[in-house]
C-alpha cells in the first residue's frame, strides 16, 4: 500500500502530519486558555487588593501602584481574561475541532 | 434593485449577534477601556504618586514599660548606643509608636494583607534599639512574623507568639515570665529566672536555662527536659516554678532540674 505524503520531497506520512498539525492547534488553544485563566486570576486578586488599598487598610500587591491604577489594571485583566476564555471556548475550540475533523475526514470524501 | 427594497433595506442581511458574541465584545471593549484608563492614571493622574510604603523613625527616653505588638512585619530588637529607645520601621501598613501613661507602645496596625511580594523589595521591618537597662514590664507580642531580640532584662516579661517565631538571645527575668505560643516557634536563652508559666498549643519551644529552674509539668503535657521525655509528677506549680502546659507541639528545656523530694 502506497503511503501518501504531504509533498513530493517529504517522506513524512500525511497522517503523521495531520496528527502533528491538530496537536499544535489544540496546544495553542490550551495555551490561550491557560493565559486567559491567569489573567482572570490576576484580576480576581488585584481588584480586591486595590479596593482594600483604596479604603486605606491594604497591602501592596505585585508592585507599588496607586489604588486607582491598580483598580483599572485589575479590571482590565479580569475583563480581558473573561473575553479570552469565552472566545476560546465559544469560537476557537469549535473552529479547531471542525477543522481537525475535516482534516481527518478528507480522505474518505 | 427596486426602490422600495432600497428604502426598506431588504437587500441587507443584518447579522444577529448571539449572547456569547455580545459578551465577548463587551468584555474586550470594557477591558480595553480599563487598560487605557489604567495607563492614563499611571501616566497623568498619579504622576506625582509616591510610594505607599510607610517609613518612620522616632526616639524616646527610656521608659520601664515597653509593649511591642506586630502582625506581619518582622521585628529586630538590638542594643542602643545611648540611653534612648530608637524605633524605625518600614511597612506597608501604619506602625503606631506612642507613649501611653508611661508605657511605650510600638504597634503595627492590623490590616488585611493579601500578599507581600514587595516585603523583601522594600525590606519591611521594625527596628527597635533598646538600652542595656532592665524593664519593669516588657511585652513582646508577634502574630505571624519573626521576632529577633538581643539580650533583654525585665521584672515582668510576657512573650506571645501566634504563628511566627520569636528568637531571644538572652533573657533575664527577675519577676514573672509568661510565654505563650500557639503554633509558632520560640527559641530563647534564659540566664535569670524566678518563676512563670509556659503555655504551648501546637508550636515548638526550645529554652535553655543558664541556672536551675524547677519545672512543673501539667498532666497531658509533652515535654523534653535535658533530652529526656518528662511527665507530670502531680505537683502544682508554685510561684517560683516554671509551669508548663503543652497539650501538643513540642517543648524542649535544657536546665539543671531540681528534683522534687
Amino acid at each position: 500500500m502506497q503511503t501518501k505524503t504531504l509533498c513530493k520531497f517529504s517522506r513524512i506520512p500525511q497522517t503523521v502530519c495531520r496528527i502533528a498539525l491538530s496537536a499544535a492547534i489544540f496546544t495553542g488553544i490550551l495555551v490561550v486558555m491557560v493565559f486567559a485563566l491567569a489573567l482572570i486570576a490576576n484580576g480576581m486578586i488585584t481588584l480586591p487588593s486595590a479596593v482594600i488599598r483604596a479604603v486605606g487598610k491594604g497591602s501592596i500587591f505585585v508592585s507599588d501602584l496607586s489604588a486607582l491604577t491598580m483598580l483599572f489594571f485589575g479590571a482590565a485583566s479580569l475583563l480581558f481574561g473573561l473575553g479570552l476564555i469565552l472566545l476560546s471556548t465559544a469560537r476557537l475550540c469549535p473552529a479547531a475541532a471542525s477543522y481537525v475533523y475535516r482534516l481527518f475526514s478528507s480522505d474518505k470524501e | 434593485m427596486k426602490l422600495k427594497d432600497a428604502i426598506r433595506f431588504r437587500h441587507m442581511r443584518v447579522q444577529k449577534l448571539s449572547t456569547v458574541q455580545v459578551l465577548i465584545r463587551v468584555f474586550f471593549l470594557s477591558g480595553s477601556v480599563c487598560l487605557i484608563a489604567a495607563l492614563c492614571c499611571a501616566a497623568f493622574l498619579d504622576k506625582d504618586y509616591r510610594s505607599s510604603v510607610k517609613r518612620g523613625e522616632e526616639s524616646f527616653t527610656f521608659t520601664g514599660f515597653l509593649t511591642v505588638e506586630t502582625t506581619d512585619v518582622p521585628v529586630y530588637i538590638t542594643r542602643s548606643a545611648d540611653d534612648m529607645i530608637h524605633v524605625s520601621y518600614v511597612s506597608d501598613t501604619e506602625v503606631e509608636v506612642y507613649e501611653d501613661g508611661g508605657r511605650l507602645v510600638i504597634e503595627q496596625v492590623p490590616s488585611f494583607v493579601i500578599t507581600l511580594y514587595t516585603a523583601e523589595q522594600f525590606s519591611y521591618r521594625i527596628e527597635i534599639q533598646l538600652p542595656d537597662k532592665p524593664f519593669a514590664s516588657l511585652n513582646l507580642y508577634s502574630a505571624s512574623t519573626d521576632l529577633h531580640c538581643c539580650a533583654v532584662s525585665g521584672y515582668m516579661v510576657n512573650i506571645r507568639c501566634k504563628s511566627g517565631s520569636a528568637e531571644i538571645e538572652r533573657l533575664s527575668c527577675t519577676g514573672t515570665l509568661d510565654i505563650e505560643c500557639d503554633s509558632g516557634r520560640i527559641d530563647m536563652y534564659i540566664d535569670e529566672f524566678s518563676g512563670g508559666e509556659l503555655v504551648n498549643s501546637s508550636g515548638n519551644i526550645d529554652i535553655d536555662f543558664a541556672g536551675d529552674a524547677d519545672t512543673v509539668i501539667s498532666p497531658g503535657t509533652r515535654c523534653y527536659i535535658n533530652g529526656l521525655a518528662a511527665m507530670s509528677d502531680g505537683r502544682a506549680a508554685e510561684k517560683d516554678d516554671l509551669g508548663i502546659i503543652s497539650p501538643s507541639g513540642r517543648v524542649r528545656i535544657n536546665t539543671n532540674v531540681k528534683q522534687a523530694q
